[in-house]
């Protein structure tokens, strides 16, 4: 005999012993599949995170904002950023926070208005000060803020100031909760009629279907920005801003729902000739049964992939719109309103600071878009 | 005997192609074309032929799961039969269980968000059979039956084999004692040295609950391994039906020839030669005339493209629809 | 390397990389194929038969590697012996090699047509890069090899798009634009698994009249021992990334010896033993999955015939049977030590 070759295991990393053992994911739901899996896309996380203090912030945005969005600091009128300190210029170090005076001056040669720092004297913030009134969620009211400076002839403008003497700080809190919360409704009602129509279509087939999807296709075959912009433009302009920015949500959440209803309706029809739905059918269980104990829950999971997916769609249209002036208008603050402000050259070559919503717009849909990636990873958790 | 299930002249349409405003199809594929077919009790009867021929579309239309266009199905209960088109969806429901089914993929049979004992259990729960405790224990009894173990019922069917998940869809269907199981390719998608303990677990079963299998599969060997009488389909036809035996020693149809003849054979020493070397298979939508094999067949005669054979009986217990089978000596896959 | 061996793959091991940890996919696995011969590659899904065809073409996908072993290759074309292991998987080298000296075909034939170029087109483009053809000429060939694989109809063929083909259509189509450069290897990925017994059985004696016509060798994939009887001069049989047992056809067909291929040709429905009908006798348990791979004998977790204190500990090395048989099993290794 002869040997032809040499075989002894040398590499044995993650050889399991002889016993079957029970695994933790045998006995797991999945919901809690796909929380593992989530969890180990790191950049999701990540985007999650981002979001999730974005929207808590700015659901808070009255307490953390030292200001209102409408209140005016005259004296720094375009006013940059302040930064804060913990070191003095004598290089000592001070346990809270200060920014340095600012004082103003005319200037001799241009007689304009400047304000310069004063690094003498300092402005220390302090937190949980009682500053403005406001009425937190038009609810109830309070003057507490989680920071602000104790003396009231001071200031304090964290991202500065626009052309009007605005915090922008406060101002990019509350367009953030506008924004969001259109994204949010917006995606919510897209869902809402996509759900029930494509569900109605998916479901029932036939002729219904018929006319749902030519109608999503007529929906669809319209070109989305000058659909928007006609809508847009057709808002009356002595509507509240409430009114306006309910009529802007629903308008795009119009032209949202035919995706998803789509989607729906694809995954319901297939859905339905699944082998576990046949099996269900044959066990004897009802219709509602079937929809609800085998479909939804097989489908749920993806349709919120999908809402995540086209969140930052429906920001991103809101702030096109407002930004060409068509959509939100002050005195509510979007992402979109702020950018309004900031469109002239001049004003971005003087006052660059006026362009941070942008950078929260940016960071934001690619928070969402990290987020979307790592559900859709999460969505089918059997697949290594 | 009387059968246990009777199957008349059943046509199974699809629309195809749909187009116009709402949908309306342009154009009609029949997979089932005009079967009648006994199923007798306690047999377990083969449907082979090649992929689109209409076997899971003739199986699901048995139970009523696809409804038939056209004909019908009588199921006997009670020394009577049932019409199962009568039925309403209600009365259906009280009808599967007695007739069940067993899927090809048991990857996608089993609803992934539910673990195993509830997956058993449902037939039970949502037919009322019993309290609580007597269905869970109906369930343990079943799964055991089936090989699987108590204290693998917490478990979702992700943490399965496909050996083992094909068990569990068996336990489902049996979880109300049916009479008759259609199993459509029920080990195909199976790994091969896994494929015999389920075979066997059916033999089991039939002997141990006296059941009746409608066996679809399209592994020659297989079939003629656990069924005891074939039903050859082609292009939604049956077009020879017989006892096993008769179908693999002397069959009467050319495309049983054919199919018998592709058969590879495990003995290195018995080289197969296959039959229908040439010719494709027809569009399922548009029929060829006449005999539906003509196209194909190396026996054609003029006459064949006109006239449609009908499926008959040429010898006790065996038909074939075929003008020639009389005449014709082929070969079977045993000599 | 022996001249009339055509491939030789020695001791091959590929990895995979999941969570931080590397586990095994291929251990250890030797083939030798000579010209002309038709090698089937058999075992269970799961088992590493297509990861092991990849690595011959450099074709592994990314989480995995060979992490060592040699794979080495008369070319012809070149005529000298390379080394597959040692070539870039981008680099020139090996596109030498790929589709022109070794080419692949896959269970699903879609994959390799592009769905927005006719068949012609797609065969044209293979047969100029390989041949150096003019246009018309490439066409010429690209009609000549559709017949050769049996399409009916083939200049009508060359004009089709591969979606208007049937399954075993596409098949041979698939074959022929293989087949378009001349390779001295094939290698064929389950290529029947599809597709209906008889389109099966027309491809496979396509493949035997190929062989023979152009004396090519060809590496078969299956899991179907019934295609292998048919087919190969020589199998290997698989399991769990290890090779168990190899040699002739009838060698391991009729007289096998490991206990895997034996209570596989057992558990296996075939016609010979049509009378009685006797149960099957099934093979218990399931295989392992990657993660669980027994320590020892990859087998050992469903084998009958355990010897207790060995099958557990090392995995069993291949011996020679006889010229053509080899097994890795503890039953026929009397010996503990290193060579007898
Ligand atoms: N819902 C459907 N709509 C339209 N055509 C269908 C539908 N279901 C099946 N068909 C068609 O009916 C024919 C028979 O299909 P069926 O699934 O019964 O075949 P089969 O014999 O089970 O094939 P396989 O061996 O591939 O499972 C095929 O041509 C198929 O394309
Ligand atoms: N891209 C990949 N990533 C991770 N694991 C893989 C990959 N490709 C194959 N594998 C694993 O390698 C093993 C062998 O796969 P393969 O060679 O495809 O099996 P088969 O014998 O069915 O062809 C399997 O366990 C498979 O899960
Ligand atoms: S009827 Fe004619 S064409 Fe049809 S199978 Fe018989 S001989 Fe062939
Ligand atoms: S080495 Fe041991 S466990 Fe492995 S096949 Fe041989 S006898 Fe069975
Ligand atoms: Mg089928
Ligand atoms: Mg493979």
């Amino acid at each position: 005999m002869s040997t032809t070759t040499t075989a002894t295991g040398t590499l044995s990393v993650g050889v399991a012993t002889r016993e079957t053992k029970v695994k933790r994911t045998d006995t797991a739901t999945h919901w809690q599949l796909m929380w593992w899996k989530f969890r180990n896309h790191k950049m999701a996380l990540l985007g999650g995170s981002i979001l999730a203090i974005m929207a808590i912030l700015s659901l808070f945005a009255e307490f953390v904002g030292p200001y209102t969005p409408q209140e005016r600091t005259a004296k720094y009128a375009q006013g940059r950023p302040m930064g804060f300190h913990f070191i003095d210029a004598e290089n000592s170090f001070h346990l809270r926070p200060f920014v340095y005076a600012r004082v103003a001056k005319r200037n001799k040669v241009t007689l304009r208005m400047e304000t310069t720092v004063d690094k003498t004297e300092m402005w220390p913030i302090s937190f949980f000060v009682r500053a403005d009134k406001y009425k937190m969620w038009g609810l109830f009211e309070s003057d507490l803020h989680l920071f602000g400076l104790e003396n009231n002839r001071h200031f304090l403008h964290l991202l500065g100031t626009d052309q009007l003497g605005r915090d922008m700080f406060s101002r990019v809190l509350y367009a953030t909760r506008t924004s969001l919360s259109i994204g949010a409704i917006g995606v919510g009602l897209a869902f809402l009629l996509g759900i029930t129509l494509g569900g109605i279509a998916g479901y029932f087939g036939g002729m219904v279907d018929g006319v749902i999807m030519r109608l999503i296709e007529f929906i669809r075959s319209i070109p989305t920005l000058p659909l928007w912009l006609a809508l847009a433009a057709a808002l009356p302009r002595e509507w509240t801003a409430l009114q306006v920015y309910l009529s802007i949500t629903a308008i795009l959440a119009l032209i949202g729902w035919t995706h998803l209803a789509r989607r729906v309706r694809g995954k319901l029809l297939a859905l339905r000739e699944e082998e576990f739905v046949l099996a269900a059918r044959l066990s004897g269980c009802s219709h509602a049964r079937i929809v609800t104990r085998h479909m939804l829950p097989s489908f749920m999971s993806y349709m919120i992939v999908d809402l995540t997916i086209s969140f930052p769609y429906i920001i991103m249209a809101e702030t096109a719109l407002s930004f060409l002036g068509l959509g939100m208008r002050e005195p509510i603050v979007s992402w979109g309103v702020l950018l309004y402000s900031a469109q002239n050259i001049r004003s971005m070559v003087l006052m660059p600071w006026l362009l941070i919503p942008g950078l929260v717009v940016i960071i934001a849909v690619i928070a969402f878009n990290f987020l979307g990636d790592g559900m859709r990873d999460a969505a089918d958790p059997y697949t290594k | 005997m009387e059968p246990l299930i009777k199957i008349r002249d059943l046509d199974v349409t699809f629309p195809i192609g749909k187009s116009g405003f709402f949908g309306k199809p342009t154009a009609y594929l029949q997979a089932v074309s005009g079967i009648s077919l006994d199923i007798h009790k306690r047999e377990t009867l083969g449907l082979v032929g090649e992929s689109g021929s209409g076997k899971t579309t003739l199986g699901r239309a048995i139970l009523h799961l696809e409804k038939p266009t056209r004909g019908k199905v009588e199921l006997r209960l009670d020394d009577e039969y049932v019409d199962l088109e009568d039925l309403n969806t209600k009365e259906l429901r009280k009808i599967w269980r007695h007739m069940q089914m067993v899927f090809q993929d048991p990857y996608a049979s089993l609803n992934p968000r539910m673990t195993v004992r509830e997956i058993i259990a449902e037939p039970l729960v949502v037919n009322r059979k019993g309290n609580k405790n007597d269905i869970l224990e109906k369930v343990e009894k079943v799964a055991e039956m089936c090989g699987l173990q108590r204290d693998q019922l917490g478990r979702y069917p992700h943490a399965f084999s496909g050996g083992q998940r094909q068990r569990i869809a068996i336990a489902r269907a049996l979880a109300l004692m049916p009479q008759f199981i259609v199993s459509d390719e029920p080990v195909s998608a199976l790994d091969v040295s896994i494929q015999a303990q389920i075979l066997n677990l059916f033999k089991e079963l039939q002997n141990k609950l006296g059941l009746t299998y409608l066996f679809i599969a399209h592994d020659l060997a297989t079939v003629a391994h656990v069924c005891d009488r074939v039903a050859v389909m082609y292009l939604g036809q049956i077009v020879e039906l017989t006892e096993t035996e008769k179908i693999f020693y002397s069959p009467k149809h050319p495309y049983t020839e054919a199919l018998m003849s592709a058969i590879p054979d495990i003995d290195p020493d018995r080289k197969m030669n296959p039959v229908l070397s040439s010719g494709e298979r027809p569009n399922p939508a548009n029929p060829p005339s006449g005999c539906r094999f003509h196209t194909r067949c190396r026996y054609v005669e003029p006459h064949c493209k006109e006239v449609q054979p009908e499926l008959s009986e040429i010898v006790e217990g065996h038909f074939v629809a075929c003008h020639r089978a009389e005449s014709l000596t082929l070969q079977g896959a045993i000599e | 390397m022996n001249q009339d061996t055509l491939l030789e793959i020695k001791n091959i091991y590929i990895s995979v990389e999941l969570d931080g940890h590397s586990l095994p996919i291929v251990e250890d696995v030797s083939l030798s194929l000579k010209a002309g011969e038709i090698l089937a590659l058999v075992g269970e899904s799961g088992c590493g038969k297509s990861v092991t065809a990849q690595s011959i073409m450099q074709l592994l996908p990314k989480p995995l590697k060979i992490e060592s072993g040699e794979i080495k290759m008369n070319s012809h074309k070149q005529g000298k012996i390379i080394d597959i292991t040692k070539m870039d998987p981008r680099g020139a080298e090996i596109r030498k090699i790929r589709g022109n000296e070794i080419a692949m075909i896959f269970q699903e034939p879609m994959s390799s047509f592009s769905p927005l170029h006719t068949i012609g087109n797609q065969l044209m483009e293979v047969i100029r890069i390989h041949r150096k053809a003019s246009k018309p000429k490439a066409k010429a060939i690209a009609v000549e090899m559709l017949d050769k694989v049996g399409i009916p109809g083939a200049a009508r063929v060359v004009d089709q798009y591969p979606h208007e083909l049937s399954g075993g259509m596409r098949q041979r189509a698939m074959i022929a634009k293989a087949l378009s450069c001349n390779p001295t290897l094939l290698i064929a990925d389950e290529p029947t698994t599809a597709l209906d017994v008889t389109i099966q059985a027309q491809v496979l004696t396509l493949m035997h009249g190929l062989q023979s016509e152009f004396g090519m060798a060809i590496i078969f994939i299956t899991h179907d021992l019934g295609v292998v009887a048919q087919v190969a001069d020589r199998v290997a049989i698989m399991y769990l990334g290890n090779i168990i047992e190899q040699g002739t056809v009838r060698e391991i067909l009729k007289n096998p010896k490991h206990p895997y291929t034996v209570n596989l040709i057992e558990a296996v429905p075939r016609l010979g033993r049509l009378e009685g009908r006797k149960a099957l006798v099934p093979i218990q348990g399931s295989v392992p999955s990657l993660y669980d791979r027994p320590v020892g004998c990859p087998f050992v977790t469903r084998c009958t015939r355990v010897i207790n204190n060995r099958c557990e500990e090392a995995m069993p090395r291949l011996l020679s049977m006889s010229t053509d048989h080899q097994v890795a099993c503890f039953l026929y290794d009397s010996t503990e030590g290193e060579t007898s």
